[in-house]
């Protein structure tokens, strides 16, 4: 969990902490970059596609990461 | 579908570009999105300026034209020699006639030049080319002109940040001829998936959704994105993974049947989608990004199927008159198509830009 808050904080370049609680379309970073970062992020790391409902879908940082280490 | 080629080759390119230029940082107020944001993701994805058309009558067509006067003026091109006019367009002048034929009448060719519009977009030029080289093979074609030319700018609505600011215009011509004396092969793959054909569309103004009232009215998406559906519209996630997902095996299949290595090939010359996703890829593909330009996007804007013929022109420019490059061309998008070719480049007989003025 903690490698991915990482990562997920350098695909979004998010300056704030992340934590597992954090609701990420309250962060500033949750925008289009940013969706598109996480889902390349996703690919490079998890090799997880995701697609656009599946980012709007998403609350919270454990949210996206029970998504990602639950596999394609 | 692979393809090779034998005893063809590139003799001369050039890229026709509108001389208006416009900057992102000047649209931001435009947005329904707050300037700061407008500038991260300016920042991240790598927008700046493009060149677009200034009129709302200006054609794909009118790019070629004047391109092609320019070079039967400089002596590059005889009318007389052209056998087979190939235009890669999405933007044309009409649904009919052909727009190859438009060109052809505008500029006198003879009625023994063979006109063929291909409805390609961002993998379009290796698709033309292919095209191109497949007429060679015929003895009465021995100079064929292919044209990749678009106004994208036109399609996307000035309110649709995921689009707008990404579309430049342009058209390139390229000369293809035959040189039976070389001996290398050209190696070329194209493939074609209909089923995702929504991820990049105009879902309006064909005979599936003829133009309305209904057709035309702005709406503002949940992303903040406004537009109508005789817009251009792409699912930006949907193309990334994509390009992810398809490009490197697509790439690396073609290398494996040309018996050739990454390390051969001087340059990845790709279609430009923005320098974000190009950075992504080359790395995905473990390519020393300085192998791949990724930066046309940020001074031309997206020129649909004329991106690779700007980046070779902006990049090798006067280099390739007097020597040969090997490259790996790539193109994806629209269809979805994705497409690749390795060739030798040069030496080029021109390879220049023109400036379109209106």
């Amino acid at each position: 969990m903690e490698e991915f808050l990482e990562k997920l904080a350098e695909a979004l370049d998010e300056e704030t902490p992340i934590c597992a609680d954090t609701v990420l379309f309250e962060l500033e970073t949750w925008d289009s970059l940013g969706a598109l970062a996480v889902a390349a992020m996703a690919k490079e790391a998890f090799g997880v596609t995701l697609h656009a409902e599946d980012i709007a879908g998403l609350e919270r940082a454990r949210d996206l990461f029970d998504r990602l280490t639950r596999g394609a | 579908m692979n393809f090779t080629f034998h005893g063809k080759r590139i003799t001369g390119c050039l890229v026709v570009i509108p001389e208006n230029e416009v900057a992102f940082a000047d649209e931001m107020e435009n947005y329904d999105f707050p300037v700061k944001n407008s500038q991260r993701l300016m920042r991240g994805i790598g927008l700046d300026r493009r060149r677009v058309v200034r009129s709302a009558t200006t054609c794909a067509s009118d790019l070629c034209i004047r391109g092609l006067r320019h070079l039967f003026e400089q002596g590059h091109l005889a009318p007389e020699d052209i056998d087979a006019l190939i235009l890669v367009t999405e933007t044309p002048d009409y649904f009919m006639p052909p727009t190859s034929n438009v060109i052809q009448g505008a500029l006198g060719l003879g009625h023994d030049t063979l006109c063929l519009d291909i409805n390609q977009g961002c993998a379009g030029f290796v698709v033309g080319l292919a095209q191109a080289f497949m007429l060679l093979d015929q003895p009465a074609i021995n100079k064929v002109v292919l044209l990749n030319a678009d106004t994208l700018s036109r399609t996307a609505s000035p309110k649709d940040r995921n689009a707008f600011p990404l579309l430049g215009d342009a058209a390139s011509i390229v000369v293809v001829e035959d040189h039976p004396s070389r001996d290398d092969t050209i190696h070329a793959s194209v493939k074609m998936d209909g089923a995702r054909h929504q991820a990049i569309m105009i879902p309006a103004g064909g005979f599936r959704m003829p133009t309305s009232q209904t057709t035309s009215a702005p709406k503002k998406f949940d992303d903040g994105n406004s537009r109508s559906l005789n817009h251009y519209h792409m699912e930006g996630i949907d193309v990334l993974n994509f390009v992810m997902e398809d490009i490197p095996p697509l790439v690396d299949a073609l290398l494996a049947s040309a018996g050739r290595s990454k390390a051969d090939i001087d340059y990845f010359m790709f279609h430009q989608p923005n320098p974000f996703m190009l950075r992504k890829l080359a790395a995905e593909m473990e390519v020393p990004i300085e192998k791949m330009p990724h930066d046309l996007v940020s001074i031309y804007g997206n020129n649909s199927s004329a991106t690779i013929p700007t980046a070779i022109t902006h990049h090798l420019g006067e280099a390739t008159l007097t020597r040969d490059f090997s490259l790996c061309l790539s193109g994806f998008g629209v269809g979805l198509t994705w497409s690749a070719m390795l060739l030798r480049l040069g030496p080029l007989d021109f390879c220049e830009f023109l400036a379109f003025k209106e």
